[in-house]
């Protein structure tokens, strides 16, 4: 019974798994540029929890004449307010600093899957290729009192070990003595449920075995018993008329039918 | 990236001065849980350009049939299979502690493909670990001006592939061989190139063997190549004679070779030579010449040896007999006293003979004698100096050059009719003549300057003092003639070479010089030889200084 569940959870998986990936790359944006930027965890851990259609912060450009502008980062009230309770204020400003790519070329692509609909019976999955990055920047935030706080409690935390040694007064039993164990009992329940097994008609039986042998030339006696669902001494009186039991290795006490009976079609080309 | 030159839609504050322009642009985080972006990074040589690509085409590497391995030749379905046996294999597994990763076509790597099936191709690896420390979102422009930002969740790093096959180990052996071949090339143009130069000065064929090349050798007569060969023949102390050097170059390192050709432009054909040597040879690997057969070195010396001091016996018994044959044929004609002047002449050429085998060890005593000699017989010797250099360079020399000298010997005696020399002075070619023949007499005088002339006008009268001298001085002054004779010229003997290193150390080059500005009168080549034999007697010490080979004898 366990395998059957096995067997259908894998069939849902395999089901799961049927994606059809899309191999060509949508490169409808090739020429765009895009910023990839660098942000500390925590501020990236916000954004992670905020909706997406509000605004998350703002992008300062101070660009003053024959120099470098410079990009400031600024998060949004919003943002601010997501603090938890325990979780220390995040500085509201930050620096970018801005950098270009020399010795390598850097692309963004996006996989898409698109769930499985009316048009398509089969879930898709879809690259697209999002632009180069032009630029790199890299979030440095002011290294004020209330940054070093939070920096301090980020090193704190970390270093707190996560098992601690705990001297105890008395013996602790961890295993106890159980009259009877859960899944024993499930089982239990479930064969009275069914009841015992009634011997169904022989040809019907056979009809069974045969669609069963059609599929897999050696079946073991205990799988035979759960597909056909019948008792285990009628089922050998069956058996023994229509298959072989081998004895010896390669397919040891397995049950197979006898040479009259089988016509597999990749026997023919052995 | 142009965001920063546009002026967004949404930007909510305008510019405030002149002089400074801030800008804002709002940021949305939008939420879009199908859509995972990548970074793919290439390195900035392989000159990547997004726009240019054509259809390009991105999938997941399958490794499935690798990452299978084992257990797989079973049948699944039908004929052969068994019912249940991936769960019961697993499950066997699982008793022994192996739990097996399920393949997931997700963390496959990428395999990016553009410009159809001729086109490059790509393989990108996840970059692990780029969102561990910080996050990176990468800001794109909506179209309302505002940026969106997405969160990047893998880097996967691009490299190319190669599409073209790599060579087995045979093929790679091959081109291994090829390489020699390749090399050869531009040697064979530099050739060609240097044949062309000295074309007109030198037509020989290609095919003479190594006896060709060494009469070249010794046709130059250049000082510094000869002080090669000297250094040659001092580095090269198994080998007796010129001839096993010659032979042993080939055995040699092609370094020595290459440091020959460096070193004498002056001889292409040589260096042609071995040039096609290398061309037909391998490059010398370990244990090339295991199963060559060697002569004991030791042996082959004595052979040669051996057969040396037969050759230059036979040539001086040669002599010997030419002596007592011209002797028959002068005995009408000569005095008495000439007669005895000529035994003794006979004698000494028989001590001559001896002389050679024995030379080795005496002639250090000699040549002490003969010194002592030699101021005193100045006079006499100047005359008698070709003839003595003769004896001298054919006893002390190899085999060959004693046979060569044979030949000098019969034109030789021509020259001194009137010398005391009775054995001399009875030439095959003029038996019977008391008076030397004129011109004989000029070339002779032309040969040895003046005291052949002043011989010739005084004839017989000179002659006579001078056997008077011969026989006073009796056998001291025979024995030391015949050493002064075998001795060889006065000036290149053991003793002033050993003075020469004594003093200071110096090359061979420089030895040669030191004996070339004496009038030694023998020709650059004998005296080489020379020089070589008494350095492989002496065996000075040897060091090698700024790459020349400097000897020294210790005090």
């Amino acid at each position: 019974m366990d395998s059957k569940k096995k067997e259908k959870e894998k069939e849902k998986e395999k089901d799961k798994d049927v994606i059809v990936y899309e191999k060509e790359m949508d490169m409808s944006s090739a020429s765009r540029g895009v910023w990839l930027v660098k942000v500390p965890k925590y501020i990236s851990s916000r954004w992670d929890k905020c909706p997406g259609n509000i605004t998350a912060g703002q992008l300062n450009i101070t660009r003053v004449q024959g120099q470098k502008s410079q990009v400031k980062l600024i998060l949004s009230e919003a943002i601010m307010c997501l603090q938890e309770k325990g979780e220390e204020p995040i500085p509201k400003e930050h620096g970018l600093i801005v950098s270009h790519i020399t010795s390598q070329t850097l692309g963004v692509f996006s996989q898409q899957t698109t769930p499985a609909s009316a048009n398509s019976p089969m879930e898709t999955e879809k690259i697209t290729f999002e632009g180069k990055v032009a630029q790199k920047l890299e979030c440095r935030p002011t290294a004020n009192a209330s940054y070093m706080k939070l920096k301090r409690d980020c090193l704190i935390k970390a270093a707190q070990p996560t098992r601690i040694v705990k001297q105890l007064d008395r013996v602790v039993q961890s295993y106890k003595p159980i009259s009877d164990h859960k899944h024993n009992k499930e089982f239990e329940e479930k064969k009275k449920a069914e009841g015992k097994k009634a011997r169904d008609d022989k040809g019907k039986v056979m009809d069974m075995l045969f669609a069963a042998f059609e599929k897999h030339q050696y079946y073991n006696i205990k799988d035979l018993v759960k597909i056909t669902n019948q008792p285990v001494t009628y089922l050998k009186e069956i058996l023994k008329d229509v298959c072989v039991y081998n004895l010896k290795n390669p397919h040891k006490n397995m049950w197979e039918l006898k040479p009259e009976y089988r016509h597999y079609k990749e026997e023919d080309k052995d | 990236m142009s965001a920063t030159n546009k002026t967004p839609a949404g930007a909510s504050a305008p510019a405030a001065a002149a002089a400074s322009n801030v800008q804002t642009i709002d940021i949305r985080v939008p939420k879009n849980i199908n859509k995972k972006l990548a970074i793919m990074r290439f390195n900035g040589s392989m000159g990547i350009d997004f726009v240019q690509w054509k259809d390009p085409k991105m999938e997941r590497e399958n490794n499935q049939v690798q990452f299978k391995g084992f257990n797989e030749d079973m049948p699944k379905f039908g004929a052969g299979s068994e019912y249940g046996r991936e769960a019961r294999e697993e499950a066997r597994r699982k008793k022994y502690g192996i739990i097996s990763k399920k393949y997931n076509p997700e963390n496959q790597p990428w395999i990016l493909q553009h410009g159809g099936k001729s086109g490059k191709k790509f393989r990108g690896v996840r970059d692990g670990g780029i969102n561990e420390n910080a996050s990176y979102y990468v800001f794109t422009q909506a179209p309302d001006g505002v940026f969106d930002a997405f969160p990047v969740q893998e880097q996967y790093s691009f490299q190319a592939v190669q599409n073209y096959k790599p060579l087995s180990i045979e093929e790679a052996e091959e081109g291994y061989n090829m390489r020699n071949k390749t090399f050869n090339m531009f040697n064979v143009m530099m050739r060609k190139r240097l044949r062309k130069a000295d074309e007109d000065a030198e037509e020989e064929g290609e095919e003479e063997g190594e006896g060709k090349v060494k009469s070249k050798k010794k046709k130059g007569a250049k000082d510094s190549r000869f002080g090669d060969e000297l250094d040659d023949l001092m580095a090269s102390s198994d080998d007796d004679s010129s001839d096993g050097n010659d032979d042993n170059e080939d055995d040699d390192g092609e370094s020595k070779k290459k440091k020959k050709k460096g070193k004498k432009p002056v001889k292409p054909k040589k260096k042609r030579k071995n040039a096609s040597d290398d061309e037909a040879l391998e490059d010398s690997d370990d244990g090339d010449g295991e199963g060559r057969e060697l002569d004991y070195i030791s042996s082959s010396d004595d052979d040669e040896s051996d057969f040396e001091k037969e050759e230059a016996k036979d040539g001086l018994k040669g002599v010997a007999e030419e002596d007592a044959l011209r002797k028959l044929l002068n005995s009408d004609e000569e005095d008495e006293d000439e007669e005895k002047e000529g035994e003794e002449d006979k004698d000494k050429d028989e001590e001559d003979a001896e002389g050679t085998e024995e030379q080795q060890g005496d002639k250090a005593s000699k040549d002490e004698k003969g010194d002592k000699k030699k101021k005193k017989d100045k006079k006499k010797n100047k005359d008698k100096k070709p003839r003595s250099e003769e004896y001298g360079s054919s006893s002390d020399s190899g085999a060959e050059s004693s046979a060569s000298e044979l030949e000098k010997v019969k034109p030789s005696p021509k020259v001194k009719p009137g010398s005391a020399n009775s054995s001399r002075s009875g030439t095959p070619t003029k038996p019977g003549l008391s008076m030397p023949c004129p011109d004989a007499n000029l070339s002779d005088s032309k040969r040895k300057g003046t005291p052949g002339i002043s011989e010739v006008l005084l004839g017989q009268s000179i002659k006579k003092p001078r056997l008077d001298m011969a026989s006073a001085s009796s056998v001291a002054s025979s024995a030391s003639a015949a050493s002064s004779s075998s001795a060889g010229s006065e000036g290149v003997n053991e003793e002033s070479v050993r003075r020469y290193l004594s003093r200071k150390p110096m090359t061979t080059t420089e030895l040669l010089q030191k004996f070339k500005h004496k009038k030694t009168g023998l020709t650059s080549d004998q005296l080489v030889h020379h020089i070589a034999q008494i350095l492989k007697k002496i065996n000075p010490v040897k060091q090698t200084i700024k790459g020349k080979m400097y000897l020294s004898i210790k005090g």
